[in-house]
């Protein structure tokens, strides 16, 4: 492209990539929306057994919720580390970050294993239907965004991630935010409002 | 009898089909008024428009050499009628419409209420007292009908254009539909919403009959088989029973089965597999021998029967009137 | 007012096959959607000639009710994802780099990935035929029919798996769209300079970031049912089928009018070239397709009047649907605006645009009954639909296709249609498609329900069937005429040169077909019709653009 459109590009505040990653954002919050949608429907409808509120604990998954949204923050650190130059302490607190993903992705295993110990799948009834599949398309995205910020320290030993608002590890943060601002939405309709308030 | 005679006379049949020009009950009127209405309101646009494009398209073809005409960025004057002017005739459309849905939603007293269940790929009415029908929905005519729409499987829609509109039938809930036929007669109808191989045969008629007709018929199916019927044909039961077809079929007094129809008073319907034949002996027979050559798909096995054991079967089942 | 020049470098690039295959240039990765959608077009006529011939006769035995079943569905899933998407998709890749002023769009090797993505997924789908048996539940699929309980075959799995593929592909086409929008016009192209076309396709991108992922998060629901015994759709574990319903339409109305605002884009631009003036009102013509585009996520659950929702869902979702065809209908007046006073030129484009602003009127207004509830449920699931749909998608888009076809052939190949063949091509096919489809109003007033794979004779249904097969016929020759025209214009057609319909838009300033740079020199824009203001320096448009 043209110099003159490279130097208009400067003066936006949301450049191309980041535009990008947050339409990506957009369409992949619909998927969720869907499924959201059809975990309150299914509730709402005919709550059957098995149901959130005899075989979900809301308390439990406090902590490993709160490791996930303390990772949003660990991850704005990250930026904090590089407008200071610091590439070391940028990739330790995308260290931390991945760690503490890593501790939600296990507490949700292991609500995933007391569940199939209790006979509960996906083909229990469709609440279980939708448990799972809500619980593991977000794990999924979880997932990804860690192997992204492991690929982005990679990344960093060869290239130094530069300070700005187009770069790489500005992309994998808002996916990050996106992905912990959907457990908002999943914590407080599943826990919250299914198994806490309506048990 | 009435629907045999729908089917024997073709000419009959097409003449009434056309709705809009003759609905046969208040709310298929109803529903002709408005769609006269919003037709005329399109017409007025399709020619309106259409005549004007031809006339442009005419007045303003290039001649040869014309350089190009003065450019015409816009006129705010013209946008503004012609959403005005559209966005009007849509509230009075809308108006007239919301008028009519709540003359049709308004309950009327005395309705006779009816389950329907649909089934691939037939129906099975459920009236109050107990009797049970298929495909021939017996009505009387002049009072209200309550159609309880429900499923035994997937979506089907239950649909009779001269009577009223449709409304699925989705399994795990009950959606409510009434109508009324103004006048006795034979109505057709047919599933409208595709529910798996044999849709394009599970067709459906409403029979309409004055009152006290449709209560002897009414008593007459909640009856078992006459006495004697079923002990002429003792070969044909002994058939029945070997088969299994109490699986599937229920008979009055012989066996209780929810997959099929109930076969208790059969004989008087005049089609067999929801519509594909007319009820004879000879094809009541043809069905028996082999039903998926008849109906490719239907959930009714083939048993094997032979020419013999068909026909003894069929004189059985075409007894139970 | 300058801008750089960037020289053409000399790259070791293969040839042939291979240059086809691994390009990343918009403007191959267009031609190959294009050509991609003219095969499957092939495709879906076929199974659109075989259930014709089925219905021709009552009661006919040419095609059984499984291959019949299996013909509909693969019909409106090929039409729609592998034939009219990537259709649309594939001349806004070519289109809008060149249209904007661009070198090419943000991402080229997303571009390309997401072109490879659609003949992968089509190849998945049509892969069902060997794998046991196509899907056959229609193209929308309702649930539970597509249980495992009632469709055992493993046709719908394959249906669900390449629609969850060919999704992925549009959804990254139109961020990759959107972002090239925002990003990368020239020096000039201010949003209110755009052309139509390209302000249709930003809407389209929104629509489709939007509604693909509903579709999407539907099938993967289903595939749960289907493959892990899962109980979305499954009223025995409380499941919810209407719930499918819901979510598929919360895809399904925006995907029409992602199969409807390009076409929209395409006579904006066609009609005013050859009616050699303007668009009339185009910040009312830009207005009305975001409206479109917003009022689209509003008007879902029309297509669900006989589900049985209750009153009040009805009475707000017909309002929506009736609000519309406001928006709408103003696009219609706008090009009777841009046609009065003009200078009417009746060349191939010309025609097949003049047809659509005809039968898009028709089957919009169809559309427009059918948001009157009570006359919904008696003309819903049957054949009326089916005239309305096909004459705004058919008669509408497919005619809008044709008109770009002929329209920017040249730019792409460097040659000229045959307009002897175009003009044969549009009066067989204008004549056929009425032929074939408007019987089809009457046959749903008359009771005949679609998706039936037959019908009894003595109904009356007769002569409209046979009509309507003949229509079918004749539709099936015209098409093999465009087939003849585009080989042979392919092979010999006349010689093009830059701008052979004297236009105004950029990809006109370009030689035919472009270099792999487009522009040797990215130009300063200065209204929308920058080639009228280089050719009319003493009144450039510039000047009365405020107007409107």
């Amino acid at each position: 492209m043209s110099s003159s459109a490279v130097a208009a590009h400067a003066a936006y505040r949301i450049g191309p990539r980041k535009a990008g990653i947050l339409m990506f954002i957009a369409s992949e919050s619909m998927v969720f929306l869907a499924v959201i949608a059809m975990y309150v429907t299914g509730q709402l409808a005919s709550p059957g057994h098995p149901n959130p509120q005899e075989t979900l604990s809301a308390g439990r998954m406090v902590p490993f919720s709160i490791a996930l949204w303390l990772s949003s923050g660990t991850i704005a650190l990250c930026s904090v580390r590089l407008g200071r130059g610091d590439q070391r302490g940028m990739r330790l607190w995308l260290g931390a970050t991945i760690l503490l993903g890593a501790v939600f992705l296990t507490g949700e295993l292991v609500e995933w294993l007391d569940l199939f110990r209790e006979q509960i799948t996906a083909a229990s009834n469709v609440w279980s239907s939708a448990f799972f599949t809500l619980t593991g398309i977000h794990g999924l995205h979880v997932v990804v965004g860690l192997l992204m910020m492991l690929a982005l320290i990679g990344a960093s030993y060869r290239v130094p991630i530069p300070h700005s608002g187009e770069s790489s590890l500005e992309i994998v943060s808002l996916y990050w935010h996106f992905v912990d601002a959907m457990w908002i939405l999943i914590y407080g309709v599943v826990y919250f409002w299914s198994a806490f308030l309506r048990g | 009898m009435a629907g045999g005679l729908a089917l024997l006379f073709p000419g009959h049949a097409a003449a009434a089909s056309f709705w809009q020009v003759s609905p046969r009950s208040p709310e298929a009127a109803s529903i002709a008024f408005l769609f006269w209405l919003v037709m005329a309101v399109a017409a007025l646009f399709l020619f309106g428009v259409l005549g004007s494009l031809v006339y442009i398209v005419i007045r303003f073809r290039a001649r040869p050499g014309q350089p190009d005409p003065p450019p015409n960025y816009g006129s705010l004057r013209l946008e503004v009628w012609w959403t005005l002017i559209p966005f009007g005739l849509l509230v009075v459309v809308f108006g007239f419409m919301v008028r009519e849905m709540n003359k049709e939603i308004a309950p009327r007293p005395n309705a006779l209420e009816v389950t329907v269940v649909g089934r691939q790929w037939w129906w099975e009415y459920r009236y109050p007292g107990g009797a049970v029908a298929a495909n021939e929905l017996h009505i009387p005519a002049g009072r209200q009908i309550r159609l309880n729409l429900q499923s035994g499987d997937v979506i089907h829609n239950f649909w009779v254009p001269e009577l009223a509109g449709k409304e699925q039938t989705i399994p795990g809930t009950t959606n409510v539909w009434t109508f009324s036929a103004e006048r006795p007669g034979t109505y057709v109808g047919a599933c409208s919403e595709y529910c798996g191989g044999q849709h394009g045969w599970m067709r459906l008629s409403v029979i309409a009959q004055e009152p006290p007709e449709f209560d002897r018929w009414l008593a007459a199916q909640r009856e078992p088989p006459a006495s004697g019927v079923l002990s002429a044909h003792a070969s044909a039961l002994a058939l029945y029973a070997a088969n299994a077809c109490g699986g599937c079929h229920t008979l009055a007094g012989v066996s209780q089965g929810k997959a099929g129809p109930d076969l208790t008073h059969v004989g008087g319907r005049s089609t067999l597999g929801a519509g594909v034949l007319r009820n004879t002996p000879e094809n009541m027979a043809r069905w028996l021998k082999d039903p998926q050559a008849v109906k490719p798909g239907a959930l009714m096995p083939n048993f094997r029967l032979s020419d013999e054991q068909a026909r003894q079967m069929a004189a059985l089942l075409m007894d139970l009137k | 007012m300058s801008a750089v020049a960037l020289p053409s470098p000399e790259l070791a690039w293969p040839r042939g096959l291979l240059a086809w295959i691994m390009t990343v240039d918009h403007k191959r990765i267009g031609i190959m959607y294009i050509a991609t959608s003219i095969f499957f077009f092939a495709v879906g006529g076929i199974e659109s000639i075989l259930m014709r011939s089925q219905l021709a006769l009552p009661q006919n035995d040419f095609l059984g009710p499984q291959a019949y079943n299996q013909a509909f569905t693969l019909h409106g899933v090929t039409m729609i994802f592998f034939v009219v998407m990537p259709w649309l998709f594939g001349f806004a890749n070519f289109l809008l780099p060149l249209m904007i002023g661009a070198r090419d769009v943000a991402y080229p090797r997303l571009n390309a990935f997401s072109y490879w993505v659609l003949p992968a997924s089509g190849v998945f789908l049509y892969y069902s035929l060997l794998g046991g048996g196509a899907p056959d539940a229609g193209w929308y699929a309702y649930a539970p029919l597509t249980e495992r309980a009632y469709a055992s075959s493993n046709g719908l799995s394959y249906y669900a798996l390449a629609l969850i593929l060919s999704g992925m592909g549009t959804i990254a086409t139109s961020i990759n769209f959107l972002v090239t929008v925002i990003y990368h016009r020239a020096p000039g192209m201010t949003w209110r300079r755009l052309p139509v076309f390209v302000w249709m396709m930003v809407v389209t991108s929104v629509l489709s970031i939007f509604a693909l992922p509903s579709l999407t998060g539907n099938l993967v629901m289903l595939l749960i049912d289907r493959g892990f015994g899962g109980h979305f759709f499954d009223p025995a574990g409380g499941g919810l089928p209407v719930m499918w319903q819901h979510i598929f339409w919360v895809f399904g109305h925006p995907e029409v009018y992602i199969m409807a605002l390009p076409a929209f884009g395409f006579i904006s631009e066609i009609v005013p070239v050859f009616s050699r003036k303007p668009i009339f009102g185009y910040s009312f013509v830009v207005a009305s397709g975001v409206a479109i585009g917003f009022l689209s996520f509003g008007v879902w659950a029309h297509h669900m009047f006989t589900a049985g929702m209750p009153p009040i869902a009805d009475l707000v979702f017909s309002a929506s649907s009736m609000a519309i065809a406001i928006p709408t209908g103003v696009k219609i007046f706008t090009w009777l605006g841009t046609l009065y006073g003009g200078a009417i030129r009746f060349h191939a484009p010309m025609l097949f645009a003049l047809a659509f602003i005809a039968m898009f009127l028709l089957g919009g207004l169809s559309g427009v009954t059918l948001a009157v509830v009570p006359i919904d449920w008696q003309v819903n699931g049957s054949y009326y639909l089916v005239a309305h749909f096909h004459y705004v998608l058919f008669g509408g888009t497919a005619f809008a296709i044709f008109a770009a076809f002929y329209y920017w052939f040249p730019k792409m190949s460097g040659r000229m249609m045959s307009e002897r063949l175009g003009k044969l091509h549009f009066w067989t096919m204008f004549v056929g498609f009425n032929l074939t489809f408007f019987p089809m109003h009457l046959l749903g007033m008359q009771g005949m329900p679609r998706r039936v794979y037959t019908y009894p004779a003595g109904l009356g249904w007769e002569p409209s069937n046979l009509l309507a097969t003949a229509g079918s016929y004749i539709m099936f020759f015209s098409v093999a005429v465009f087939l003849m025209n585009l080989l042979q214009s392919i092979r010999a057609g006349r010689p093009a040169g830059d701008n052979p319909w004297d236009a105004w838009t950029l990809e006109w300033s370009t030689p035919s077909p472009p270099p792999d740079y487009n522009f040797a020199v990215i130009p300063t824009v200065t209204s929308r019709r920058p080639l009228w203001d280089l050719a009319h320096p003493e009144d450039p448009d510039w000047r009365h653009e405020h107007e409107l």
